[in-house]
């Protein structure tokens, strides 16, 4: 193990030490042996370095060099909140953390219809809630230590959602994760779990916001179930500053018949890590995976991802999008496994990169491991500029050069804002994608 | 209204046009005819302001103004208007915002108030009519799947929103059948006006039955050799290009003797 990873692991040991007592439940808790099990598989496994295969393009160095810290609980003004919050999603249930802890104020827990459980996971954890000794960290892949591992250790609160069998919900739930750097480096830890019950529906929402300045690791885990026949949507909206680094894990886990879309959309950090894995579980699973991502500066973003066909008669659909601007650094790394058994399969996966300008890159990666006869798996990855074809055909109509590349980027763009289902979340993403637009095509020209 | 003078222009070093002086006053139609690769689409792209092309002598002006000085997107809003050969497929971009977006960057360029979208239907809605094109094609995506003759439809529909002072009709025909072919020209017609020219670039005789020319100029190996009137196409139409290129071959020859 390097010297890096062995501070931190004391770090973080005595950390848990000192804070056991006080995590949600307690320490004679079973959720506290899951805590436990990971701070072991931390301590035994390490964090990752660069000559891990899986970060190979992500030097993990940034992640470890300073020893983070919660800050315990921290209030926000109603100003500071705003923005993030969707609008028009009505009188659906929000629940706000910042740092990790509950901001009942900012929150809205509103009735929701029998069937639907929406609740903190503290409370969760403490009232000993079937789900969570169930469920929770039981699909997190802690075994290997790294920040999975690390935010298992640390779990304490955090979003439920959980629906009863055959409970049909079209009110999308909203879950706001701000991170409010400290005067000291600071550890964010938010942790989601959601349990869709078979033949269950719901769509969610988590944004994961930085605000104010600050050096910062962020890194979530959310855990997400469906039963057989259940359907979800997932929105992730992740917005984070120069000095923040957000390592992101999305386990999925699906049951026959489930449909599952994902939609992932980031819009900066200077290191961003977002691991997504899903386990396709039962025969008939329709499973898509929408990814979006706009980096400046220098930013790093590496989009990880993962779909593992272990039954017949699946379909994956896989779209990753990069606008890489100044001298930003991508990478996507897509690996489709299909199990032996998985007959049948049929995977498709997509990555297409627009850099802007001379200085950004992209390692795009298809990683196919198919072990079974009777699949269709095709791949494909494109990554280019801008086509100078038709910047030239919008100017010959009367529009501006940096019109016509606002609008090709744009459009480049929404292909990906359009898949989402719920309105209100679309426009919500629209407005925030054309925010974050606006200024990586501002810094390009710039510079 | 457009003034060329001994113009030259290349692209990535191979000189394709050598010298092409043309004068177009408003309210002509001109064709511009020859064979393939003598230079015919280039000279439309050059006056778009097509970044490929470097010119490298001679000028142009427009409206008395420096026709070359200018980016692409202030040609058009003077009143340029290229018809493209291959109108480009821009995935993602509406076409109906695209219309609308050419139109309010030009009328804001003239300092004239931009229009808002209820206005914009009601007028896309009349110019549709004329290239007898569907309204569902305002919510496609530019040029996107669309037939080569949706294309060039598209392409007059284009320039009858955009009321240029002047319309350059690169091959416009090619790749029509004589339907949609009757289509174009009679948008194209239906444009015409006294302070409105047109450039009509063209391979074949057969567009010019639909959209008659004032005056018909044959280009060869980047030069007009030959100028006249709506005759001199149907002459091409009977003999073919061999003809000119012997007769200007002779007078060279004479020229060197």
């Amino acid at each position: 193990m390097n010297p890096e990873s062995t501070q931190n692991i004391e770090h973080y040991g005595s950390l848990f030490s000192a804070s056991e007592a006080d995590l949600s439940g307690g320490a004679s808790s079973t959720v506290h042996a899951v805590r436990q099990a990971a701070l072991e598989a931390l301590r035994r496994e390490g964090f990752p370095t660069r000559h891990d295969e899986a970060w190979r393009h992500t030097n993990p160095a940034p992640l470890l060099a300073e020893l983070y810290r919660p800050t315990g609980k921290i209030s926000l003004t109603e100003s500071g909140l705003s923005d993030w919050s969707i609008e028009g999603l009505g009188d659906g249930p929000l629940l706000v953390f910042v740092n990790g802890q509950f901001d009942e104020a900012h929150s809205r827990l509103t009735d929701v219809p029998d069937g639907v459980q929406i609740q903190r996971l503290s409370e969760a954890i403490a009232n000993k809630n079937a789900h969570v000794a169930e469920h929770l960290g039981k699909i997190a892949q802690c075994g290997d230590g790294g920040f999975a591992a690390l935010n298992t250790a640390f779990v304490d609160d955090g979003a439920l959602v959980s629906l009863d069998p055959s409970t049909l919900w079209d009110v999308p739930v909203e879950i706001l994760y701000i991170t409010r750097p400290g005067p000291e480096p600071t550890l964010v830890t938010p942790r989601t779990l959601v349990i869709a019950g078979d033949g269950s529906q719901v769509q969610f929402v988590e944004s994961f916001v930085t605000i104010g300045e600050g050096d910062h690791l962020t890194t979530p885990v959310t855990e997400i179930w469906l039963g057989v026949g259940a359907q979800v949507e997932h929105t992730r909206l992740q917005i984070d500053t120069d000095q923040g680094h957000h390592t992101s894990s999305l386990f999925v886990r699906e049951g026959e018949d489930a449909r599952f879309t994902s939609h992932s959309i980031g819009l900066g950090g200077k290191l961003v890590r977002n691991d997504v894995t899903t386990f396709l579980a039962g025969e008939r699973i329709v499973s898509t995976l929408n990814g979006l991502f706009l980096s400046r500066g220098q930013e790093h973003v590496d989009n990880y991802t993962s779909i593992e066909h272990a039954a017949p008669n699946c379909e994956s659909h896989e779209l990753y999008k990069g606008i890489l601007a100044d001298k930003s650094n991508g990478v996507f790394c897509g690996k489709i496994h299909v199990h032996q058994i998985a007959q049948q399969t049929d995977a498709y996966q997509s990555n297409q990169n627009l850099l802007i300008g001379d200085d950004a890159g992209i390692m795009s990666k298809p990683q196919l491991e198919i072990y079974a006869d009777d699949v269709k798996c095709s791949h494909g990855s494109t990554t280019g500029e801008l086509d100078d074809e038709a910047i030239f055909y919008l100017r010959a109509r009367g529009i501006g050069e940096a019109t016509a590349r606002g609008v090709l980027t744009r459009a480049f763009a929404d292909e990906l804002v359009d898949c989402i289902s719920h309105e209100a979340i679309r426009s919500h993403v629209d407005a925030l994608v054309t925010l974050r637009l606006e200024q990586v095509l501002k810094s390009e020209s710039g510079s | 209204m457009l003034k060329i003078s001994n113009l030259h222009a290349s692209v990535e070093g191979t000189q394709i046009l050598k010298g092409i002086s043309l004068d177009v006053a408003p309210g002509e139609v001109h064709a511009i005819m020859g064979p393939n690769g003598s230079g015919k689409s280039t000279l439309a792209q050059v006056l778009a302001g097509h970044d490929a092309y470097e010119v490298n002598d001679g000028s142009v002006s427009f409206l008395d103004k420096d026709l070359l000085d200018m980016s692409p997107e202030d040609r058009a809003r003077e009143g340029v208007f290229l018809a493209f050969q291959y109108p480009v497929e821009i995935p993602g971009v509406n076409t109906a915002y695209f219309l609308r977006t050419g139109l309010n960057e030009i009328l804001k360029s003239r300092g004239e108030e931009e229009m808002d979208a209820i206005d914009f239907l009601q007028l896309i809605r009349e110019k549709l009519k004329l290239v007898e094109m569907d309204e569902s094609f305002l919510r496609r995506s530019v040029n996107e799947g669309f037939s080569g003759g949706e294309k060039k439809r598209h392409e007059v529909l284009q320039m009858a929103v955009l009321e240029p002072r002047l319309a350059i009709l690169d091959e416009t025909d090619s790749g029509l059948d004589i339907d949609a072919l009757k289509v174009v020209a009679n948008g194209v017609n239906e444009l015409r006006a006294p302070d409105r020219s047109t450039v009509v670039v063209t391979h074949y005789q057969r567009l010019l039955d639909y959209i008659v020319p004032d005056f018909v100029h044959v280009l060869l190996d980047g030069r007009i050799v030959r100028s006249g009137g709506k005759e001199l196409a149907l002459k091409l139409e009977e003999q073919g290009y061999d003809w000119i290129r012997a007769e200007v071959a002779g007078q060279q020859q004479t020229v060197g003797v």
